[in-house]
């Protein structure tokens, strides 16, 4: 705009007119009004045109290396150089100075008011999401969210028909051990899966563990019932029963994960 | 164990997808190993084999004490006796939640019975506290 007014003004009276009437609006509007300056900056930095606008060739060698016109920060910069040639040149300071200044005030608190809604206030934490979760168990490390029916408890007490009267309390305490002995069944059984390298629980497994301890004698009965055989067709390759069965349960991260 | 522990009547079992959240809160994927069908439906029986078992020592327990019923503390001696001991503390420490829980329950049920007092009784105090503030009303009115 500046090295326009050097070559233009004598020849087009009707932009000095235009120059005069644009402060104004300026106050209102500081950011619109800084693209044309900006876009005014750039054009004139650029190598090809300098020559024609500038009688001074120093002055243009000096601001043409820096000269990237994506930035504003930049644009302004180069702008203002500009601007200062041109009050070397032509001494007509007085409309640039007032144009440069009003727009270099209004961009600092435009950009904290962008920057300020941003950072919310913190949010407030959420709440526990259940209750079980709390109070974790020193069992074995595993917490077991899943709570079982105890109504069901109580009732498998007392199908025994000897076991009469049951305390309130008392299948709840009876499920809580229950959660801990399968806990205890459920890690025996995949640590003898995992010695015979299998990714996956096999009922042979789950018996093999059951006879390594004195404590769970009283499945005898249970795990005679289990061949022992499909455990070492297992280790060959998945025996098909199985196979089709797992399909079934739609639980299969076997393939994926090799631990 | 009889047959219509599990066979016969479904009602005696435990239900299969709690067992099976269970198991895969236990195996998370991550472990990278799976509980097939059959493991999942012999550890259901081992499972109501070990309520049988506990429910049945507990009960003998609780009959040498000539107990009708069968309490927490018998459970506990069952899970000693059978060789569980180490689940005590766990099953002590839920057992004591579900007590306080039922505590503060009953407190808030029973104010009226906690006064100790019969309904005549607090029927009469209750028109005594009615008279008193309407003297105070009267005496002292704005």
């Amino acid at each position: 705009m500046t090295d326009q007014d050097n070559s233009y003004r004598p020849r087009s009276p009707d932009f000095s007119s235009f120059q005069s009437n644009f402060p104004p609006p300026a106050a209102t509007s500081p950011t619109y009004q800084f693209t044309p300056l900006a876009h005014h900056a750039s054009y004139d930095a650029s190598p090809f045109f300098t020559p024609q606008y500038h009688q001074q060739p120093a002055a243009t060698q000096q601001y043409v290396p820096p000269f990237s016109p994506s930035y504003r920060a930049q644009d302004f910069d180069m702008a203002r150089r500009s601007s200062r040639i041109a009050r070397a040149t032509e001494a007509d300071p007085a409309p640039e100075s007032k144009y440069l200044e009003e727009p270099s005030e209004p961009e600092a608190p435009e950009e904290v008011a962008e920057y300020e809604p941003e950072p919310k206030p913190e949010p407030e934490e959420p709440e526990l999401p259940i209750k079980e979760e709390v109070k974790s168990r020193p069992g074995e490390g595993i917490e077991v969210r899943t709570k079982f029916p105890v109504a069901r408890i109580k009732r498998i007490m007392q199908a025994d028909e000897d076991v009469g009267k049951v305390a309130q309390v008392t299948p709840i305490a009876v499920s809580k051990a229950l959660e801990l002995f399968m806990i205890s069944l459920v890690t025996k059984a995949a640590k003898e899966a995992k010695d015979r390298n299998s990714k996956r629980v096999t009922a042979s497994h789950l018996k093999h563990a059951v006879a390594k301890d004195e404590v769970l004698d009283f499945l005898a009965d249970i795990i005679a019932k289990v061949p022992d055989q499909p455990s070492r067709k297992q280790d060959d390759d998945g025996s098909d029963q199985n196979e089709g069965k797992r399909k079934r349960g739609g639980r299969r991260p076997k393939e994926d994960n090799s631990d | 164990m009889s047959d219509r522990e599990f066979s016969s009547n479904d009602d005696l079992s435990l239900p299969k997808a709690t067992v099976q959240k269970i198991i895969t809160e236990i195996l998370p994927y991550s472990s990278g190993q799976t509980f097939s069908k059959d493991a999942r439906d012999l550890l259901m029986e081992c499972c109501v084999e070990f309520i049988t078992l506990i429910s049945s020592e507990a009960n003998d327990i609780s009959e040498k004490e000539a107990k009708k019923t069968i309490a927490c503390e018998h459970v506990e001696r069952a899970l000693r006796d059978l060789g569980f001991g180490d689940y005590i503390p766990d099953v002590l420490a839920v057992a004591e939640e579900h007590k306080e829980q039922l505590k503060s329950r009953e407190k808030k049920q029973s104010k009226m019975e906690q006064s100790g007092l019969s309904e005549e009784e607090l029927l009469r105090q209750q028109q005594e506290l009615f008279r008193s503030a309407t003297e105070k009303y009267n005496a002292a009115p704005e």
